[in-house]
């Protein structure tokens, strides 16, 4: 187990590098760069623009910027915001603490419905609650983030339960420590829940076949033939083995949280990564993009590692073959 | 099931949690009393420096937080005295001399004088800074004369119109707090969002109290203000004023609707409808202010330059087309404004046919040649032309070619998809097949700043002043937003020579009557040519809660805050 | 064929039927701006005229009746039947807005069945690209192990962490600018599959893992059974209950991802119709509520999403006749 996370660790290496090769190559080869913008300002003349792409580094060749960058990366310097003239990497920490609070709280959110939903849909086949529960899950798999996070944001305005977006009250500061804690995840509840929608029919659906699948093994039936209570054969025999694909899946989300959380992010007002990362791309603020990028990807793996760890924990024959 | 049920509990601790959160929230709500403002801005600033961005959200912060020698007063758009109590243009226009206000306190106590403006000025002249709020005046910067510790003059290599204007953009900084960063080379990095607060300091109302990253600027009263209203009291009214970053317009909406927030500028159009019932309860006002200063335009490309690899920018063929003038104004005339107007804009626009939006009320000339929607006019006038109907639904040029073109707009802007469709079919009607495609912003701006090679596009454009000064840029044929034919090094036809030689006479001529007539008439050479084909000027609407007085809402950006000194609630 | 399989078949042939008959079946072009009626609201159709009592007809002043095979825009039958008659019309200046008008006055029944023919392509496209490379290195690098493993996962994680997001909006902007709407709409397609095998992959690749190590595997390799035997014998029957699962979770997706795109603006072009763009055209709150029925393309989703999982579960039982 040791030897394959510092084998994972050492792999994570080149798959930064790619990532970081990749983003610099989206941002350089695409047409604009950060000054485009300002070409609009009818105050900044040309020689202005050419002095400042000189400062930026933008008149050089993209190959000698993505040197420059990697000499700077190894002292730890993730280069500076055009935007923001602050170093990249400040900005990103700030938003990766929102983002991996939002996540986490996401899929703990989405795994507390669907293992048991899940369960109980197996066990309720083709009756009426299994059958509202799949109803369920293809209204949420065909909802858009977009219209889910709006009616989010308008049910928060109707019913006043819940702040309208945000992450802290405005004189939150002004709280006891658990206020500010309770404050924080009142604002936290409804983003979680919107992403906790769109990730639950995956889990739930993944579970679910897989859980009738193994239904029909033979261990099952001979558990069943040998008086085994109902409650510990769905427990104990189908859902350890059904839970295989759902760690591999969890693995996944984590990223696609990180990425494919941005409109969600953007209606809901959570300052998060992923909204930093679309702003910067479509900004072209490179060294912002970059570092963005090699923050998910480094979580990305971190999760798809999890992953592994928990795919061979859960089950012993992958373990036993120590080709993990 | 376990790890299932600890999930659960751990879930059901957050929601007890919040819900203790939900208690608390609502007397935290507003434990400072009424006199805060809270607004929601789509973007928050890049830098407290506002020498060193110029985009709007660090501009309208930078303006709340910094003093300006001179203001223009956004509802008259004439200069008024601020930092500066006089200005002087010498006879022969070509210096400007300021008597500064005395007394004056930066926000952290020390004075004000004529050494923080000469120091700013070295700052915005320096070439290192390439500060975007900089001036030159034919390729010479602005040269600074310190006369007395509050006199100074100002001194330009040739006589200047309105010169008193640029002034409104320069912030004053404060010498003794960035002297010593811009000393040793790092004002770039100076009063970055990092910077603790009490570090920038300002002659504005107000000063930064706190920015919470990605969520919101606080402001509070600067206690050092210099302004008194004209009663003796101390400005500003308010105690606090709160920009909260709500990237979506949906949720600048409901917080509006909700009371959290109490303006909301400008209203989009489409949102009138639903805050009817909350202005019919007496809860908010809702300003409309007429056509504002943005004028949606489409072009044609009239570059007839090459490519790096030698293939004409704009297919030959189709540039003939694009600059028969008889062409652009068969266009005009087939696309129905109105219904831009009714359907894009739920009828809160103004069609528009030459530069300037009526808006634009010192200078706007409605003498000008006018577009109405008429099929007939436009075929007549392609007749003329040589274009000829092969069927009912194609046109062809005097060969035989079909007429077609490529129309681009600006990606993730719902207005210019649904005017790019009205477009499409209004121009359908004549036989003109017409293709749409969205660029990414910065993809369509780098196309038609510097790699040139499309055909039409369709965008906005937006005066930074209401001064003739301000649209240089896209009128002089070596404009870099001459965006038909942008930096020509010597203008493509007559009456874009003409133009120049207008714009440069206005901008040399200190009469103002006489600079009318001159702008003028660049406004009628702008109908006639139709090199943009004006379409809608939207107009500018703003709501605030009931209880804000002393509210100004004007055109010129920042439209409610430019006075938020005299906010009060 | 068991039920489900029918009503999955039954529903998706609907969907398919009318994007293939959508010009018949459509009154009005998708692009044709009734200027006059914008945000119309869905057209009553009232029962009875004067001269028979069934006769439906709608009220625009007077009564207009319904008529049947009615002469209207020209198009082209299948691809290449030139032909003028619609299923159903009113006589001008009467509309008829079975799902009322956008705010273009345009028909949004009309576009909501041309929408089905992008959107059921993309979902169609995107599973014949996505699906047979996920299971071709999800079953190697699960079966192989090692380096074979090693190097597929950092490729998938590579893939991942570039999210096909932006690499759409550097491509929009290397395309050439007058492509016709149809090609830019191909290659937004062929990303979005192209990114849409790394997830699934990992997830075919978990499944192998536990698979290889079960007994019937084992006794084939103990036999000497070829990888490839084993592989396609026995790994792939028994990751079909998976894969279809999956297929089903992942075709709603891929229309979803149009929406996303379509809210950046970058969807497809106008005046192509597309579910995602004519989602994402609803815009804000202001409208969501006055004009619902823009929404009409979210109930196309939620019916194709219903009957991709419906296919799913009665391929499913109809693959393993072990189960009822």
């Amino acid at each position: 187990m040791l030897k394959l996370i510092r084998q994972r660790f050492i792999s994570l290496l080149p798959l930064l590098l790619a990532v970081a090769l990749g983003s610099f190559l989206l941002v350089r080869l695409a047409p604009g760069d950060f000054l485009t913008e300002m070409s609009l300002n009818p105050q900044v003349s040309a020689e202005t623009l050419a002095r400042l792409r000189e400062q930026y580094a933008l008149d050089q060749p993209w190959y000698a910027q993505f040197g420059k960058w990697l000499a700077g990366i190894v002292r730890g310097d993730f280069g500076y915001s055009f935007a923001y003239s602050c170093p990249a990497s400040g900005l990103v920490y700030e938003r990766l603490l929102n983002t991996a609070l939002l996540a986490t709280t996401g899929l703990v959110l989405t795994l507390s419905l669907a293992l048991p939903l899940g369960l109980l849909a197996a066990n309720q086949r083709g009756k009426a609650i299994d059958r509202a529960l799949v109803f369920l899950s293809a209204l949420g798999l065909s909802t858009p983030s977009f219209l889910l996070a709006l009616l989010a944001v308008v049910f928060a305005a109707r019913s006043g339960w819940f702040p309208i977006g945000g992450v802290r009250s405005l004189d939150s500061e002004q709280l006891s420590a658990t206020g500010r804690l309770a404050d924080f995840a009142h604002h936290l509840i409804l983003p979680a829940t919107v992403l906790a929608i769109r990730q639950f029919p995956g889990f739930f659906r993944q579970l679910r076949a897989e859980l009738l699948e193994i239904l029909t093994q033979d261990y099952v039936l001979a558990a069943r033939a040998k008086g085994l209570p109902e409650r510990t054969i769905f427990i104990k025999h189908a859902f350890r083995n059904a839970i295989n694909p759902l760690i591999t899946m969890l693995g996944n989300s984590i990223g696609s949280l990180l990425s494919g959380a941005f409109i969600v992010e953007a209606i809901m007002s959570w300052p998060g990564l992923g909204s930093l990362t679309v702003s910067s791309l479509l900004s072209r603020d490179l060294f912002v993009l970059v570092a963005c990028l090699i923050f998910a990807a480094l979580l990305l793996a971190l999760g798809n590692l999890l992953a592994d760890v928990l795919l061979a924990l859960a089950d012993p024959r992958i373990r036993q073959t120590k080709r993990l | 099931m376990l790890k299932a049920g600890k999930a659960v509990l751990i879930f059901c601790g957050l929601l007890a949690l919040a819900s203790a959160g939900c208690g608390k929230s609502e007397d935290a709500k507003r434990p400072t009393g009424a006199n805060r403002l809270v607004i929601s801005k789509s973007a928050g600033p890049r830098t407290f420096n506002r020498l060193l961005a110029s985009d709007e959200q660090t501009s309208s912060l930078g303006d709340c937080l910094m003093g300006r020698l001179i203001r223009i007063n956004r509802q008259t758009q004439q200069p008024e005295a601020e930092l500066a109590t006089s200005w002087q243009i010498s006879a022969d226009g070509t210096a400007l001399t300021c008597e500064l206000r005395r007394g004056v306190k930066f926000s952290d106590g020390t004075p004000f004088t004529a050494d923080d403006v000469a120091f700013t000025f070295q700052v915005l002249n320096d070439p290192a800074i390439a500060s975007p709020a900089s001036f030159d005046f034919d390729g010479q910067p602005i040269k600074v004369e310190q006369l007395d510790s509050h006199k100074i003059r100002f001194v330009f290599p040739a006589p200047q119109a309105a010169a008193e204007r640029f002034l409104d953009g320069v912030a004053i900084l404060p010498k003794h707090s960035l002297e010593p960063v811009y000393r040793e080379g790092k004002f770039a990095q100076a009063w970055t969002l990092a910077t603790p607060p009490e570090q920038i300091v300002g002659l504005g109302p107000f000063k930064l109290k706190e920015y919470v990253a990605g969520q919101r600027v606080v402001l509070n009263r600067n206690p050092h203000y210099w302004k008194k209203d004209s009663s003796g009291n101390q400005l500003p009214y308010l105690d606090e004023l709160v920009f909260n970053l709500d990237p979506d317009r949906s949720t600048q909406l409901l917080k509006f609707q909700q009371g959290e927030t109490d303006l909301l500028s400008p209203v989009n159009a489409d949102d009138v409808a639903a805050l009817a019932s909350l202005e019919q309860q007496g809860k908010i006002k809702i300003t409309d202010l007429g056509p504002s200063l943005i004028r949606e335009i489409f072009w044609f490309n009239l570059n007839d330059g090459k490519q790096k690899n030698g293939k004409p920018l704009v297919d030959p063929m189709k540039l003939v087309w694009f600059k028969d003038l008889r062409f652009r104004q068969a266009v005009s005339h087939a696309i129905d404004r109105n219904a831009i107007a009714n359907l894009v804009f739920s009828g809160k626009a103004s069609p528009q046919w030459s530069f300037l939006s009526s808006g634009d009320k010192l200078w706007f000339n409605a003498e000008v040649k006018t577009y109405p929607h008429d099929l007939n006019r436009a075929k007549s006038l392609l007749a003329e032309s040589g274009f000829r109907f092969k069927s009912e639904t194609e046109l062809v040029d005097a060969k035989g070619n079909p007429v077609t073109f490529t129309l681009m707009t600006n990606a993730g802007n719902a207005i210019r998809q649904k005017i790019s469709a009205v477009i499409q079919a209004d121009l359908a009607k004549l036989g003109i097949r017409v293709v749409l495609t969205s660029l990414e912003s910065r993809a369509m701006l780098s196309t038609i700043n510097d790699s040139l090679n499309y055909e039409a596009a369709l965008l906005a454009i937006v005066s930074g002043d209401a001064d003739p000064n301000s649209h240089v840029n896209v009128l002089s044929s070596n404009g870099l937003s001459h965006w038909w034919h942008p930096q020509q090094s010597k203008p493509a036809t007559d009456w874009e020579a003409r133009i120049d030689d207008l714009m440069k006479r206005q901008t040399s001529t200190l009469d103002s009557t006489e600079r009318k007539k001159l702008f003028g008439e660049v406004q009628t050479i702008m109908a006639e040519q139709q090199p943009f084909i004006f379409l809608a000027s939207r107009h500018l609407i703003v709501a605030a809660k009931f209880d804000i007085q002393n509210l100004k809402p004007a055109l010129l950006p920042d439209f409610m805050l430019w006075n938020c000194e005299e906010l009060r609630r | 064929m068991n039920r489900k399989l029918r009503c999955g078949l039954l529903l998706l042939g609907l969907l398919v039927a009318c994007a293939t008959l959508a010009d018949f079946l459509s009154p009005y072009d998708p692009a044709e701006q009734h200027r006059e009626f914008p945000f119309a609201p869905l057209t009553a159709i009232h029962i009875g005229t004067a001269e028979s009592f069934w006769r439906p007809f709608v009220f625009n002043g007077q009564q207009y009746p319904l008529r049947f095979f009615v002469t209207g825009a020209p198009y082209r039958l299948l691809g290449f039947i030139p032909c003028r008659t619609h299923l159903f019309g009113v006589q001008e200046p009467a509309r008829i807005f079975l799902l009322g008008s956008d705010g273009l006055g345009r028909d949004v029944f009309s576009r909501t069945l041309y929408g089905a023919r992008l959107s059921l392509t993309i979902a169609a496209v995107a599973l014949l690209v996505s699906i047979p490379l996920a299971l071709l290195i999800g079953t190697l690098s699960g079966f192989y192990g090692g380096w074979i493993d090693f190097i597929c996962m950092r490729l998938m994680e590579l893939f991942l962490a570039l999210p096909a997001l932006y690499l759409i909006i550097a491509l929009r902007s290397a395309l050439p600018l007058g492509l016709e709407p149809e090609k830019v709409f191909l290659a937004m397609v062929m990303v979005i599959a192209l990114f849409g095998w790394a997830n699934l992959a990992r997830i075919v690749r978990g499944a192998t893992l536990g698979l290889r190590e079960r007994e019937f595997v084992q006794a084939a390799i103990a036999l000497g059974a070829s990888d490839a035997r084993i592989i396609v014998r026995h790994l792939l029957p028994n990751l079909t209950g998976l894969i279809l699962t999956q297929a089903a979770l992942a075709a709603p997706s891929y229309i979803l991802a149009e929406v996303s795109l379509s809210y950046l603006g970058l969807g497809v072009p106008e005046p192509l119709p597309s579910w995602g763009g004519m989602l994402a055209s609803v815009g804000g709150v202001g409208q969501l509520g006055t004009y619902w029925w823009n929404l009409a393309p979210g109930a196309a989703i939620f019916m194709t999403t219903l009957a991709f999982y419906l296919l799913a579960e009665g391929l499913r039982e109809w693959s393993d006749p072990a189960r009822k």
